[in-house]
């Protein structure tokens, strides 16, 4: 549809561009009645699709070729095939009618089907009017039936009505089209959108409440220039426009398929990608760097680490590294058609990767021209061993000889090992066990005139590929610039003047602008010299950039789609730039640059589907996981849910642009996701700190941070009333349960005693304890059964310690190591009456466990213990695949609290004295329980150790109901006075309610359409 | 031709794509229809139509509308299932001389096995089923068992993705993708696509197999687990309380509300707030529908739920009827996951007789179950695994088979299918389809069909191409399946 659209919209100009194109070279166009087949649009492809194979440049069939106008109408061996006005009488329509001499058909049985009757009806036509050819066409036919193959010319500037509107070229462009169909543009957005909106666009992240109201208070004409050059010289900058390329290259961190191992320093080509555009690499080193940065004369690590763009797309392991040959080479072969499709997409906006089977249906590309392009990334190898990938010394080829490569930086990327690849054949129908014939690394013929020069291999390496790079990037090609320019438009505007970044084939979009585009393409070489940052400059600092996002009311009805930019289109924001923005509002973004992959959280549930559900996703550690949205660690048979609910995009193939789907599990992950209502809290917390108690200069806070404006007069109604209801009803609500809870009525149950079915292990400090000379203990006896734990190191045995009753000390180095195991089963419950005052260093304390990573069980195993964070946020871990989100709380870091861990069935719990602190909602992954269990530290790990008291350590080996665990709490919370469980919860304070409906509020607002949209 | 939008929220084109593109979908590109037509939808569309049914139309009528697919997870033996091969007694212990690459990647090759499962005839057809499936023997004479599948590699992950979107290349979309990106939604408050994975993990290559590929992520499998809250985020978070929930919804929806209006409208974002509506009501809708506790003890037991070792397989199958009953499109469970799969190098005696029996009789439920309610016609159930097994053994004295592409079965039942039937065969020994050999996308084609889909003509286009889930070699529809 877009395309009749295109087709009506801009009918004037494509026909006059192709005439004037063809007329420049020479060549007269018939002028057929529009109904009669033209040579070139309509009757060309159909020789070309069916015939060509056999009677064209690579072998001409009974001497006759029909890609050359005199020798098609000269006939073959069987006679003259054509004869001008008398269909009937030609040979070449019996033929494909299959009425030939014998009742030949063409092409022949087997060769392909035969012609279908409409175009057999239009060769008819076409001859039957006289079977029209125009001379000298036939070598450029290809190149001129494809508009982005023409050459580029600067276009005029063309002149408009409104020149005051004119603030660069881009803006005469777009005018001119609006002025000629009667649009009126809108007004300039105002300053706070426009800055919220550059700074979107070049960051990622939403400005500050000071940048807005700076460039607010800025009445100068350059201040919005001013904007756009610091924000341009953000670091933040490369890891926004980063991630755009990332899509393209079909980035992710594993390789995908069974195996799906992870690509070792892959991240080192992401952190390339960052840096370079941080740097501002002109576009054409960028490209060359990419494409063969071991190769050029510069090389160098950098260089060298850009050719992991190769490297960075699906490998199915399993296949490539079998022992049968036949699963190795049709794996080859898909890897080679990666790295074709992608160069061939990402650069020249073509879809050659479709003639991998056959010659591509629509565009003049030829399966010829597919492995010609095979050829050229024919010598790449990737370094492994079988299944698992290796990384690479980086280093230029040249510089490898007498180097200790294990000292050198690494990174992950192909390499050539011989300068002399193995043949390249076409093959047919795509098949390795057909192979046709032998062809050498060459561009598609269609694109060039005369193909470029292939360096010869030098002592390293086959130059295949920076033969091939001088040529996409040399000013010949029309292609490269035009698709680089139509991208960075896409990414400004949310489409490009072509809507299909990566096709500008047949099958693409025509341009909505054709002449802005090359414009565009033309300035971006000469003038910008191919740097990014001024192509954005100028887009940024046009008329049409500043337009606002409202439609104007005269154009009810018109150019719906906005395909001419009366105004700026507003868009839906992608992944990263949403959850970026939550934690740079909520205040907790660790905006630490480039670096190793993080793991956001994912649930249990999730991590479940997966094929090892226990080992596939590393703890989750929040300082790290608040980094950038572009640091997470992309694992292909893995998405993090987050990204994938909200229209992440496919790694498996280079993605032009992100879907924007609405649907409604978008609005359960950011209304009850866990990610969203954890900022939430953050950013009212954020708010109160910062903004006091007024509610009023707390929605005034909380809007400047979020949406860089105040709340309009009826947003400040509505939110004021909906703070003062909620925390009205939440003070209601709590103090209802508080005093049903309370309620004599309410049977309270007297203390059992501390259920001792299948309790394993009893470990009580004040019996069973023996001290050698020192004082130190050397063993602590189990009150029930056999279990005995000897003492490492020198723990003491403190009298009056926790509630005046022994415990014993750890000082960082102690442990126990216990004489058997407690536990038999997946079911267990683990419980410690401790101090750990440890809060200000960082880093895990383990109470008790089984970790053995010599017997294979670092991820398989038990145990509970503490983890401080940053800031001395203490949270605690019941095996490494359950990391709670909620954080310890103790009035003083020192203050003794029971810890429990219970595992189920169907949930595994942790609580902190009566407090569930988190709650897995599914059983725990199996855990492998045949290695020896410690006490004090993380089993044979020389880590982690526990650095506080522990009075009591219980080990029931099995699941304790919750009667039993509050039997339990009651005995042991009684004997060392720290609990008093009897008494239910407080109510919630107002201050308290205030909060949580603050919490609310701030949640709403990450939910705001205006949030998640570009301004 | 309907163009009518699917899945939640009919915020864009028709097909999730450009409208162009869409046409292009429907086989004869925009030439095929008059301008005039053309333009007339093109408003329609992009004037915001909340209101159109979600449901697409199906190129020709057909009676079946949902699909079920068992899928054996590792590669259930053929020999010892539902391809008898008394052959292999007399060749017991010899070595397979077959002229092909044995097995997986390279592990030892043992000599023919015949099964230690027996068969025998069930029904009035008297089709052979062994002694591993005997509830859904029961069923023969609605079986249409296809003895001669072939897939493209001996390897699971490919092997996965193949059986499910037609390549062994990541990034294709699965045939339920292409079911609801062909048919639409049934019903708005739950996804149409949904996979259930076994309880001891998922399958290898994990999403790659329920992905969209290329198409939009809305067409992707939907995980959901038959206990608990069935979908992520489905739950109000801890601590937030119904009422404090649904206050800062309305909240929301008034804000979202008076920022459009001083927009001037716009579709998108009108579908935005709508689709926090539809969660609130898939938040109820999905809850109830996974409430399983709320069938009768008669049916539960039926389903085997009584049975530790049926179970979890038996809820699924129950699972599976009440959202076929709420219309789901298609429903894919696995069978085997993680370490414990169907892939029986060692042991098949002791793999297959634990994991038949875990879906026997869950399996015979549902099918029971189906015509019961009168919704066997309505319904299309695949059964199978990414490949099959080797009918040697592996390695010496070792009672486990190898991975085998070149021969294997499937069996499909309910609406539009003849049963009590087979098809094709495989050698005398089982090792490689030689009669009517059927290529997994000749059984895509197939399943397409009977839910009223050419599979020529389903096209999304894509790096270029109309990309079909049948891929670029002449696959066919087989004509013996159909009723």
């Amino acid at each position: 549809m877009q395309r009749v659209v295109n087709k009506l919209l801009c009918g004037r100009e494509m026909p006059l561009l192709l005439v004037a194109v063809l007329a420049g070279g020479g060549i007269a166009v018939a002028a057929d009645p529009p109904v009669a087949p033209n040579f070139l649009r309509d009757v060309r492809p159909i020789f070309k699709a069916h015939c060509f194979r056999c009677h064209g440049a690579g072998s001409s069939e009974g001497e006759f070729r029909l890609d050359r106008k005199p020798l098609a109408m000269k006939g073959g061996e069987t006679g003259r095939a054509i004869e001008p006005g008398k269909a009937d009488l030609s040979l070449l329509v019996r033929l494909i009618e299959g009425h030939g001499p014998g009742d030949a058909r063409m092409p022949p049985e087997g060769e392909g089907r035969g012609l279908r009757q409409k175009e057999i009806r239009l060769i008819r036509d076409w001859i039957n009017r006289g079977a029209a050819w125009p001379d000298g066409i036939d070598d450029q036919a290809d190149r001129l039936s494809l508009w982005s193959l023409r050459p580029i010319r600067r276009p005029q500037i063309p002149s408009v009505t409104d020149a005051s509107w004119v603030q660069n070229p881009i803006d005469s462009f777009v005018l001119a089209q609006l002025e000629s169909r009667q649009l009126v543009a809108s007004p300039r957005a105002r300053h706070r959108h426009l800055i919220r909106r550059a700074t979107l666009d070049l960051l990622g992240l939403p400005p500050t409440p000071s940048e807005v109201d700076r460039f607010a208070e800025d009445q100068a004409a350059e201040a919005f220039e001013r904007v756009i050059d610091r924000l341009l010289a953000n670091p933040h900058y490369g890891e926004r426009w980063g991630r755009h390329w990332l899509d393209l290259v079909r980035y992710a961190d594993t390789n995908g398929y069974e195996v799906d191992g992870v690509k070792p320093l892959a991240w080192k080509y992401r952190d390339w990608v960052i840096g370079a555009l941080n740097a501002d690499r002109t576009y054409d080193r960028f490209v060359i760097e990419q494409l063969a940065g071991d190769e050029i004369a510069a090389a160098s690590t950098e260089t060298v680490l850009a050719t992991g763009f190769h490297r960075v797309g699906p490998w199915d392991a399993e296949r490539g590294a079998s022992v049968q040959k036949s699963e190795v080479i049709e794996e080859l072969y898909n890897e080679l058609d990666d790295m074709v499709s992608t160069t061939s997409q990402v650069f020249l906006g073509l879809t050659i990767g479709c003639a991998r089977c056959h010659d591509h249906k629509f565009d003049p590309l030829t399966a010829r021209d597919y492995y010609s392009m095979v050829a050229v990334f024919r010598g790449l190898k990737r370094e492994h061993k079988g299944r698992a990938e290796l990384a690479r010394a980086a280093l230029p080829p040249g510089q490898l000889a007498g180097k200790d490569l294990k000292a050198q930086p690494q990174g992950y990327f192909f390499f050539e090992p011989s300068p002399t690849p193995p043949v390249t054949h076409l093959l047919n129908r795509g098949n390795p066990d057909q192979p046709g014939i032998e062809v050498t690394a060459a561009v598609p013929a269609a694109l060039v005139e005369r193909q470029p020069a292939f360096d010869a291999a030098d002592k390293f390496t086959s130059r295949r590929r920076i033969s091939l790079a001088r040529w996409i990037m040399s000013d010949d090609n029309p292609l490269t610039r035009r698709v680089i320019v139509n991208r960075v438009w896409q990414y400004h505007f949310g489409t490009g003047l072509v809507r299909t970044a990566n096709d500008f084939g047949v099958r693409g979009n025509l341009p909505t602008h054709p002449e802005l585009l090359d414009w565009l393409a033309e300035w971006f070489r000469v003038e910008a010299g191919y740097s990014l940052k001024k192509l954005h400059r100028l887009i940024m600092t046009s008329r049409t950039y500043a337009t606002s996002k409202r439609s104007h009311p005269e154009n009810a009805g018109k150019d719906i789609e906005n395909l001419f930019l009366s105004h700026f289109p507003v868009r839906r924001l992608e992944v990263e730039a949403i959850r970026d923005s939550m934690l740079a509002v909520s205040g907790r973004l660790n905006d630490r640059l480039y670096g190793a992959p993080m793991y956001p959280f994912i649930p249990a549930d999730a991590l479940r589907s997966g094929y090892n559900p226990s080992g596939v996703w590393q703890p989750f550690n929040e300082t790290d996981a608040n980094r950038r949205t572009i640091y997470s660690f992309l694992k292909r048979t893995l998405m993090i849910p987050f990204l994938e609910t909200l229209d992440f995009c496919d790694t498996a193939r280079s993605a032009e642009r992100r879907e924007v789907t609405t649907v409604a599990p978008q609005a359960l992950e950011l209304f009850n996701g866990e990610f969203v209502n954890r900022q939430s809290r953050y950013f009212a917390d954020r708010v109160i700190a910062e903004a006091g108690n007024s509610p009023d200069s707390q929605l005034e806070h909380a809007f400047r941070l979020a949406l860089g404006r105040s709340p309009t007069a009826f947003e400040r109604t509505s939110l004021l009333g909906f703070l003062s209801t909620e925390t009205r009803q939440l003070v209601v609500d709590d103090l209802k349960r508080f005093q049903r809870e309370s309620s004599p009525n309410v049977p309270r149950q007297a203390a059992g005693k501390i259920s001792e079915s299948g309790l394993t292990l009893w470990l009580d400090a004040s019996k069973g304890v023996t001290l050698d000379q020192q004082k130190h203990v050397t063993s602590w006896a189990s009150r029930v059964g056999s279990l005995v734990a000897s003492a490492h190191g020198t723990p003491e045995s403190l009298l009056a310690a926790i509630g005046k009753r022994p415990a014993i000390r750890f000082d960082g180095h102690d442990w126990f190591s216990l004489s058997g195991s407690p536990v038999t089963g997946q079911a267990y419950t683990l419980m410690a009456v401790v101090t750990d005052p440890a809060a200000g260093t960082t880093g895990h304390r383990n109470v008790i466990g089984n970790w053995d990573g010599g017997k294979g069980n670092s991820t398989t195993s038990i145990f509970l213990g503490t983890t401080t964070a940053a800031k001395g946020v203490r949270s605690v871990r019941l095996t490494d695949s359950f990391a709670l989100r909620e954080t310890l709380s103790l009035s003083k870091p020192a203050s003794p609290f029971l810890l429990t861990g219970v595992s189920g069935s169907n949930n595994a719990r942790v609580f902190q004295n009566r407090r569930l602190l988190d709650q897995l909602g599914s059983a725990l992954p199996t855990r492998k329980l045949d290695t020896g269990w410690t006490i004090g530290r993380q089993g044979t790990l020389d880590a982690e150790y526990w650095k506080g008291l522990v009075a009591e350590l219980l080990v029931w080996n099995r699941t304790l109901s919750d009667d039993e665990l509050s039997n339990a709490w009651q005995q042991l919370g009684a004997k060392y006075c720290v609990v008093d469980p009897l008494k239910p919860r407080l109510p919630l304070t107002v201050a308290a309610a205030r909060r949580q409906a603050l919490v609310q509020v701030c949640r709403v607002i990450f939910n705001l359409n205006e949030f998640v949209y570009t301004d | 031709m309907s163009l009518a939008p699917t899945g939640f929220v009919p915020n864009e084109a028709p097909c999730g794509n450009t409208r162009r593109e869409c046409l292009w979908q429907w086989g004869g590109g925009f030439a095929a229809l008059p301008l005039v037509d053309l333009m007339t939808r093109e408003a329609d569309a992009a004037g915001g139509s909340a209101a159109r049914s979600s449901q697409q139309s199906p190129h020709f009528p057909s009676t079946v509308k949902q699909v079920v697919f068992f899928f054996l997870n590792g590669g259930p033996s053929q020999v010892d299932t539902f391809d008898h091969k008394p052959a292999l007694e007399k060749y017991r212990g010899k070595s397979f001389d077959g002229g092909l690459q044995i097995g997986s990647n390279g592990r030892a090759i043992g000599k023919l096995a015949p099964s230690v499962f027996p068969f025998r005839p069930y029904g009035d057809s008297g089709l052979l089923v062994s002694s591993l499936f005997p509830h859904v023997g029961q069923f023969a004479d609605d079986l249409c068992v296809i003895n001669s599948m072939y897939a493209e590699t001996p390897t699971h992950s490919p092997g996965i993705l193949q059986m499910n979107s037609g390549s062994i290349v990541l990034g294709r979309p699965s045939l339920g993708s292409w079911l609801g990106y062909g048919l639409g939604n049934l019903n708005e408050n739950l996804p149409s696509y949904v996979v259930m994975t076994d309880h001891r993990g998922g399958p290898r290559g994990g999403a790659g197999a329920w992905s969209s590929g290329f198409m939009p992520a809305r067409y992707q499998g939907t995980l959901f687990r038959s206990q608990g809250a069935p979908v992520l985020n489905l739950k109000r978070p801890e601590g937030i309380g119904a009422g404090t929930q649904r206050r800062s919804l309305d909240l929301l929806n008034q804000l979202n509300q008076q920022n459009l209006e001083l927009r001037g409208g716009n579709s998108e974002l009108a579908a935005r707030i709508a689709s926090y509506e539809l969660a609130y009501r898939m938040q109820t809708e999905a809850t109830e529908a996974v409430d399983i506790d709320s069938e009768s003890a008669s049916i539960q037991k039926m389903y085997g739920l009584e049975d530790k070792r049926t179970e979890y397989f038996g809820r699924q199958c129950l699972l599976t009827r009440r959202l076929l009953e709420r219309g789901v499109r298609f429903v894919q469970l696995y069978s085997g996951g993680g370490a414990d799969s169907w892939d029986a190098h060692d042991d098949v005696p002791d793999n297959h007789g634990r994991h038949a029996f875990e879906i026997d009789q869950p399996i015979a439920a549902l099918m029971a179950d189906l015509k019961r309610q009168g919704m066997w016609d309505q319904t299309l159930l695949i059964w199978g695994g990414e490949f099959g097994r080797t009918p040697t053994s592996e390695g010496v004295g070792k009672p486990g088979r190898d991975h085998n592409h070149f021969g294997f079965s499937m069996w499909l039942a309910g609406g539009g299918v003849k049963g009590g039937q087979r098809i094709g065969a495989t050698d005398e020994t089982g090792f490689q389809a030689v009669e009517r050999r059927l290529h997994v996308s000749d059984l895509h084609a197939t399943i397409l069909h009977l839910l009223g889909l050419d599979h020529h003509h389903l096209t999304f286009l894509h790096e270029g191409l109309d990309q079909r889930l049948t891929g670029v070699q002449p696959r066919k529809v087989i004509p013996e399946v159909l009723a």
